[in-house]
């Protein structure tokens, strides 16, 4: 089963390259809202392996936006893209749980990258938890 | 450097009007040296910001509007700083430099905000009429298509436009236009219902809105001259939308409604209907989410013979899966292209690929069940695919080779991929009725980075240097060593240069690419060569010596080789890696950077080389950066320093030379009578005091080091040499320092010279000026002098340029070490050259002394 990706960010651009790269070059299922409330939502109704999210959005922005999905799935990683990411607040995010912190402008390998590496903490956790079981 | 040459009126006139007094004036040069280390700083600030936003324009990287609005924000600042600095050092002589920063300013911000002006024109105008540049009357669709027939003679259906500025008399005679601002403002597009209540009173006010009756009057007669034209009285039409803005349709491709087989009396309804179609809630979220002007909504209206289509489809002229190759992909229906493009039938597939100018076809035949074709009483409709044509190939072989020629063409004209509607009408003849560039996956175009760094079996001429554009070209080498050698430019020829002087920026219209020996990747030839696309790599250190004029050469500006011959396999790459080209930000970036980056003034001798002449940032930031220094030369000799103000050089004797602390130039501060050479810790100072005393001279007179110093500075206090130089440019000679700056200016015997340079770690902002005239002896001897100098000065990388016994030397963007030898190179000359013009009595003299002092300077070069 490809792993199920959702993406929020208010700029429509942004969104529609993403889930382009995404798409090209990967196999994840991808799906798009430039609405954070409604992000939320579908985070609520659906299974999603991963988040990527805008940090500066009306309404909910994205560390808001993580604390909520760390409440409804502590395990699914979060990574935010911000184009107003300065040192501090990358810092900040990290500490706070999230798994990676990307500014604009980026390659497309930096977000593939990111994804990746997401993706192998997560199963690393899962291995971990499953070894832990069975001690 | 024609004000160079106005230094010289500086002999005999004080062009300062204010008289100071010693202190206020050494105060006064100190701040305005300050306002120039700031220009200095700032110019490389905006070099490195032009560069930056070139970089993100280039396809491989991803950002948002913010990105470019605060690189925009950056770049405005900094020259606002540079024009308020350079004012301030000139006593407000470029006041006039704020109106060019004011309209750039004016650019830049209506393209942020996607404000497009209408332009008045007529209400229709015929399509052979329209080109690719009326966009902003026609919109794009038909501009492009006004493009086919105008410029390629394509088939197109005949036809004509209602032009936007059509759409703005009939909103301004409903006043719908102040209806949508005040609609808008209150909308939260976020809330879906009030959006779409909102768009649906819109639509309906357009809907129920009357035509001005001239707007009217003129369309039917368009229509009537269209039927005329094609001989046909109840002739139906194509009604098409056709956006004026990019973003627009590239993002809402195919939401604009298009009404086919109109007739008459339902053109100027469908007229409306169209226009309506661009405020569906999701445009009007669009344009209100990116905060565009209302007039940006303005909608073009195509009017077109509607094709009564045997055979209808879309072609790509090259298979977004293997841009490489000359393969073309056709889709072909039966019937009216609608369900071509909408894929809502299993349509045939053709693959052409051209080798050796031989096409080989190979079909996929589809399975199409119905079709759409045109009801007679107006409209269209789905019919079934009559069962002699069921099952059958749409296109024979003729038709498929006369279309990918189209293709050709059209990729050739466009130079992009192209994307093509077309149709074919029962007497066979083949309609062109879209063309747009083709959008590549990021995928089909990842071939173009993952090839090898080296190509297997060619000969490798460099593969040293920095990549400052990307991408690959080829041509004939052409080598520009001076002025004459850039009249014969050939087209596409491939430019090799020792530096990356901006001078070169005219002829990167025609290269094919660039080598530079030296230069640096932040320069104003860098900047153009990105803004023009043309693949460069600098810093290649001996390209101008390996490489032979006319010498066919491939340059690899991905992986910086430069192959012998013509390397196929890189050429069929394109020039550039380029994966979100089509997104829309990147489209506005690059379109910003059309204000930014181009370069006009490129020659500071050009008559236009004046502040009216910017154009663009980088014009600005250009001229500034030359007046800059001009100014500070100017300067120098124009301030009149008293001992108070400065102190006595000292080396092994009291010299008759007069040090200015300008900032950090001497250890131990500023104060005492005297200073001694080795306190000084100017860093242009003490590389060309290393060059003056590097080899003790040899020339006649003959004299020792001890003797040379003091000769030739005590010359320079003998008021009585030229009764032409004005008193205090005789008395005494200065040298202004600071910890990166310095400036001297010094009367030798019967010469003048002046040496300025300031070096620092960003080599942007680093250069050495020289100016040398006069001399003691006859025209011959001087001259030969001269000329001595000049060969070098351009031995050691200057640009010369000679007026008359005077010569004026620069260089620049050089990294410190770099400078630093110039400059040891240049107190060599400075020294070795005096007094030499009495003994120039020949030519061969001049060939003698050059190979003697080329050789003493190599020795102490690294």
């Amino acid at each position: 089963m490809p792993e199920r990706i959702i993406i929020i960010d208010d700029e429509i651009d942004m969104l529609m390259l993403l889930k382009m790269i995404l798409e090209d070059s990967t196999e994840y299922v991808v799906e798009t809202t430039n609405n954070p409330s409604e992000g939320l939502k579908l985070l609520i109704e659906k299974k999603f392996d991963l988040v990527i999210t805008d940090l500066k959005m009306p309404g909910l922005d994205g560390m808001e936006l993580y604390s909520e999905i760390n409440k409804i799935h502590p395990d699914v990683p979060v990574i935010i893209i911000t184009a107003y990411g300065s040192q501090d607040v990358a810092d900040e995010a990290i500490q706070k749980g999230v798994t990676d912190f990307i500014t604009k402008p980026f390659k497309k390998q930096r977000i593939l990258f990111s994804i990746k590496k997401a993706f192998e903490i997560t199963k690393l956790r899962k291995e971990n938890l499953e070894l832990k079981g069975k001690l | 450097m024609a004000k160079f040459l106005s230094i010289f009126d500086f002999f005999s006139k004080n062009r300062r009007d204010k008289v100071l007094n010693d202190e206020d004036e050494k105060e006064l040069f100190v701040e305005r040296y300050r306002a120039f280390r700031e220009i200095l700083k700032n110019n490389h600030q905006v070099l490195m910001t032009m560069g930056d936003m070139q970089e993100k324009a280039g396809g491989a990287y991803l950002f948002d509007k913010a990105y470019i609005r605060s690189s925009s924000s950056t770049l405005l600042l900094g020259i606002e700083k540079i024009i308020g600095q350079l004012n301030l050092l000139s006593d407000d002589r470029y006041k006039g430099l704020i109106v060019s920063f004011q309209k750039c300013m004016a650019g830049i911000q209506n393209l942020l905000e996607s404000r497009i002006s209408i332009p008045q024109t007529e209400c229709t105008k015929d399509l052979k009429k329209i080109t690719k540049r009326d966009i902003a009357s026609a919109g794009g669709k038909i501009a492009n298509l006004g493009e086919l027939t105008s410029a390629l003679d394509l088939p197109i259906p005949p036809g004509f436009v209602i032009t936007t500025w059509a759409y703005k008399s009939f909103m301004e005679f409903n006043q719908i236009q102040d209806f949508l601002v005040d609609e808008l403002k209150k909308l939260d597009i976020r809330n879906y219902d009030a959006l779409r209540a909102t768009t649906d009173i819109i639509q309906k006010k357009i809907l129920n809105a009357n035509i001005p009756p001239e707007l009217k009057n003129e369309i039917l007669d368009a229509y009537r001259t269209l039927c005329h034209v094609t001989g046909q009285y109840q002739l139906k039409v194509a009604v098409r939308s056709s956006a004026i803005h990019e973003d627009i349709r590239a993002s809402f491709a195919g939401q604009y409604i298009s009404a086919l087989d109109v007739p008459a009396d339902r053109i100027l309804d469908e007229y409306k209907s169209v226009i309506t179609s661009q405020f569906s809630p999701r445009a009007i979220f669009y344009f209100k989410d990116k905060q565009f002007n209302i007039e940006n909504m303005a909608m073009a209206v195509g009017v077109l013979a509607m094709v009564d289509a045997d055979v209808s489809g879309v072609m790509y002229s090259r298979d977004p899966a293997k841009p490489d190759e000359h393969c073309s992909l056709i889709n072909a229906v039966w019937g009216l292209g609608e369900y071509a493009v909408g894929g809502v039938v299993s349509a045939d597939y053709y693959s052409v690929l051209t080798e050796n100018g031989e096409k080989n076809i190979s079909l996929e035949c589809g399975d199409q069940k119905v079709m759409m074709v045109t009801n007679p009483e107006g409209g269209t409709d789905e019919v079934e695919v009559p069962r002699d044509k069921l099952g059958t190939p749409c296109l024979d072989n003729d038709q498929i080779k006369d279309l990918v020629v189209i293709a050709e063409r059209l990729e050739d004209h466009f130079g992009y991929p192209q994307d093509i509607e077309w149709s074919i009408d029962k007497k066979n003849r083949i309609y062109v009725l879209q063309s747009r560039p083709l959008h590549f996956a990021s995928s089909a175009l990842r071939s173009g980075t993952k090839r090898p760094s080296v190509i297997k079996g060619q000969t490798i001429l460099l593969n040293k240097g920095k990549v400052v554009c990307r991408g690959v070209g080829a041509g004939n080498v052409h080598i520009v060593r001076r002025e004459e050698d850039m009249a014969n430019f050939p087209d596409s020829g491939v430019l090799v240069i020792r530096h990356s002087h901006p001078e070169f920026a005219v002829l990167l219209k025609k290269a094919s690419a660039v080598i530079s020996d030296v230069g640096t990747p932040l320069g104003h030839l860098a900047t153009v060569a990105r803004e023009n696309n043309v693949p460069a790599i600098f810093n290649t250190e001996n390209a101008t010596k390996i490489l032979e004029n006319g010498m066919k050469v491939t340059v690899d500006a991905v992986y910086a080789n430069v192959y012998k011959g013509s390397v196929d396999e890189l050429l069929g790459q394109g020039k550039k890696e380029d994966d979100f080209s089509s997104s829309p930000v990147v489209k506005q970036l690059r379109e910003i950077l059309k204000v930014i980056t181009p370069l006009n003034l490129t020659d500071p001798r050009s008559p236009s080389f004046t502040h009216t002449g910017c154009k663009t940032l980088h014009d600005i930031t250009r001229f500034s950066h030359e007046m800059a220094m001009q100014e500070m030369f100017d300067l120098t000799i124009d301030s009149n320093f008293s001992e108070r103000s400065a102190r006595r050089l000292v080396a092994e004797i009291p010299l008759q030379w007069w040090v200015i602390d300008l900032e950090d130039g001497i250890q131990g501060g500023s104060r005492g009578k005297t200073v001694r050479i080795d306190q000084i810790v100017s860093i242009p100072m003490r590389a060309l005091w290393e060059g003056m005393i590097a080899i003790p001279w040899k020339g006649p007179p003959p004299i020792d080091t001890k003797g040379f110093l003091s000769a030739m500075f005590k010359a320079s206090s003998d008021p009585s040499i030229d009764p032409a130089v004005s008193k205090r440019f005789a008395d005494r000679n200065y040298i202004l320092v600071a910890r990166n700056f310095c400036n001297i200016s010094a009367r030798l015997g019967f010469h003048f010279s002046t040496t300025e340079s300031f070096i620092d770690e960003e080599e942007n902002q680093n250069y050495i000026s020289f100016v040398f005239t006069g001399g003691g002896a006859d025209d011959g001897r001087k001259n030969r002098r001269v000329k001595l100098i000049s060969r070098l000065l351009e031995r050691f990388d200057f640009r010369v340029t000679l007026r008359n016994d005077t010569v004026f030397a620069r260089i620049e963007g050089y990294k410190p070490a770099f400078m630093k030898e110039r400059l040891k190179a240049l107190g060599h000359i400075i020294v070795h050259t005096r007094q030499m013009d009495m003994v120039m009595y020949n030519d061969k003299m001049v060939d003698w002394y050059y190979k003697e002092i080329e050789k003493d300077i190599l020795s102490f070069f690294s």
